[in-house]
């Protein structure tokens, strides 16, 4: 599975290196789809792991690191460095990982010059400057989706560039970056295929356009009818197109529930002789357990939905002020007001439908 | 880091959060003005669904905090009691301006100026505008995740609605045929 790997030029992956391809992609795939939080940049929350394992990782599993000075900064420089630099540990312990089978690998070519990141001299610089480390492996350009391509064009001076070479030693740019921090930085080993340019920015660009593309894939597979295009131009049509439609179809449904809900409380108790498959399967699995609630009367709970819904007039107005952070325990507290309140008012009544939602509220 | 997009749990969660807050919206107008027109429900329905499935993603996401953002900003009926907070729309039009001067100055690469580049930039501009947040992100591989997580989405929200409507459909029949 290596559907990514451009250099026709490589010497033969091993099966070894097809298995870590693909379990890498299918890492990456999961990383892919997600996206980090809050802090856009920090691929330690990206990739989960904590930033002293993956430094350990990295020490661990340079055998040839050719500059001991390297391996200095220890773990705790790491989390002092982490706060502004969370993209190391992911992308470190990827760089490990990669470098120890490029380094297998090279081995075999007579070269020493790998791909230990650690032999990277680059110390971190300050927040201005961001070190990656894009994989040397054909699959890296699918690991490569998680790395924040932000400004890579702007910040060459930390990069770190490896010509590939079938028998040729590879010759290493390092650039680095002056500051005191002396932090281990993620580096991007980017490979310049055979007779292309190892100029930082096309190296850089390249790493950009291969991220760029692992995820067109991953779009590809998930809007219907997107794999048999090629190209990425039509391909973004379709994705275009897609999202359209969804938003199209929103409104179109959204319309028809306006249409037959005159009043717009969406009562299942009402729904639930009518309709007992269709609300309940695949949606709702966990639901289905056995009410464990008092089950309410389809006539008492209109009333009963008034009155702990005074409280939720008070409940969004402190909150206004944080809505986009907070929207996530806004909707959390007037839950569980609306817990409180129902349960000791609950009389039995077959409702299992309204009453399970209750619960799961 | 969020996790993959679980799609029944996101179902669910979008689930609870839409109809609770279809009865605030609910409850809000009947206190005060009579929203009795069908536009009018279609959009307290829709903008409920559109927050509820942002917040649903609990802000992971980038697009998810952009629509919460854009909603709170904007004067929607759950926020007629207190002023909308002005702060967060004047952020994210800094954060545009911030965004677009950059990406003035960034280096593009050495094919960044042929017509198939053209065409990119084209597209890559209509996809933003339907994203929410999408003119937010600088670059287009970020883009394009958000643009991945948000079609997941989208397509639960989808799926729901339908089964929603045609729960209340039947029921509304049901009803009628008694």
């Amino acid at each position: 599975m290596e559907p990514l790997s451009g250099p026709g030029a490589r010497s033969g992956p091993t099966a070894d290196e097809t298995a870590l391809d693909s379990v890498q992609f299918g890492d990456d795939i999961r990383h892919l789809i997600s996206v980090p939080t809050e802090n856009a940049s920090s691929f330690t929350a990206l990739l989960e792991l904590p930033p002293n394992q993956a430094v350990e990782l990295l020490h661990h599993r340079s055998p040839q690191s050719t500059r001991p000075d390297s391996r200095h900064p220890p773990p705790q420089h790491f989390n002092a460095g982490l706060v502004t630099f969370p993209t190391n540990a992911a992308l470190i312990e990827r760089a490990a990982k990669f470098s120890v089978f490029a380094a297998e690998e090279e081995l075999n070519n007579g070269s020493n010059a790998i791909t230990s990141p650690e032999a990277n001299s680059a110390p971190s610089s300050s927040s201005a400057n961001l070190q990656k480390v894009v994989k040397a492996e054909p699959a890296e350009a699918a690991s490569c989706p998680t790395v924040a391509a932000k400004d890579e064009n702007q910040r060459p001076s930390s990069k770190r560039k490896e010509r590939e070479k079938k028998g040729k030693a590879s010759s290493k740019k390092s650039k680095s970056a002056a500051n005191e921090d002396s932090e281990q930085l993620p580096y991007v080993h980017v490979r310049a295929r055979r007779g292309q340019a190892t100029d930082s920015h096309s190296l850089a660009e390249r790493a950009r356009r291969e991220k760029i593309n692992a995820r067109m894939k991953l779009l590809q597979e998930l809007v219907p009818g997107c794999n048999k295009i090629s190209g990425t131009a039509l391909v973004l049509d379709e994705i275009i197109n897609h999202v359209q439609t969804l938003q199209q179809q929103v409104e179109v449904l959204s319309m028809k529930l306006a249409a037959v809900n005159p009043r717009l409380d969406f009562n299942l108790d009402n729904m639930l002789p009518a309709d007992s498959g269709s609300l309940m399967d695949s949606n709702f699995p966990a639901m289905m357990m056995p009410v464990m609630w008092p089950e309410v009367q389809p006539n008492g709970i209109r009333q009963q939905y008034h009155q702990p819904l005074w409280n939720f007039d008070v409940v969004p107005q402190p909150h206004a002020g944080g809505w986009g952070r907070e929207d996530g325990h806004n909707f959390m507290t007037p839950e569980n007001s609306l817990l409180s309140y129902v349960s000791p008012a609950n009389s039995a009544s077959l409702n299992s439908s309204q009453s399970q939602l209750k619960m799961e509220l | 880091m969020r996790p993959p997009t679980n799609s029944t749990t996101f179902k669910r969660e979008f689930l609870k959060k839409w109809l609770l807050a279809l009865q605030l919206c609910n409850n809000h107008h009947n206190n005060n003005n009579n929203n009795n027109g069908v536009v009018e429900r279609k959009n307290t329905i829709k903008l409920s669904a559109e927050i509820a499935m942002a917040a649903a993603r609990n802000g992971a996401t980038c697009w998810s905090r952009a629509l919460i953002a854009k909603h709170s900003s904007s004067s929607s009926s759950l926020h007629n009691q207190t002023p909308p907070p002005r702060h967060s729309k004047k952020r994210v039009l800094r954060c545009k301006r911030i965004i677009r001067r950059s990406r003035r100055c960034i280096h593009h690469g050495p094919a960044a100026h042929g017509p198939a580049a053209a065409v990119m930039r084209r597209k890559t501009a209509v996809l933003r505008k339907l994203v929410p947040g999408g003119e937010l992100m600088g670059d287009e591989a970020s883009l394009i995740r958000e643009t991945l997580d948000y079609v997941t989405s989208l397509r639960a929200q989808v799926d729901v609605m339908r089964r929603l409507a045609r729960a209340s459909d039947r029921a509304a029949m049901c009803n009628a045929m008694k």
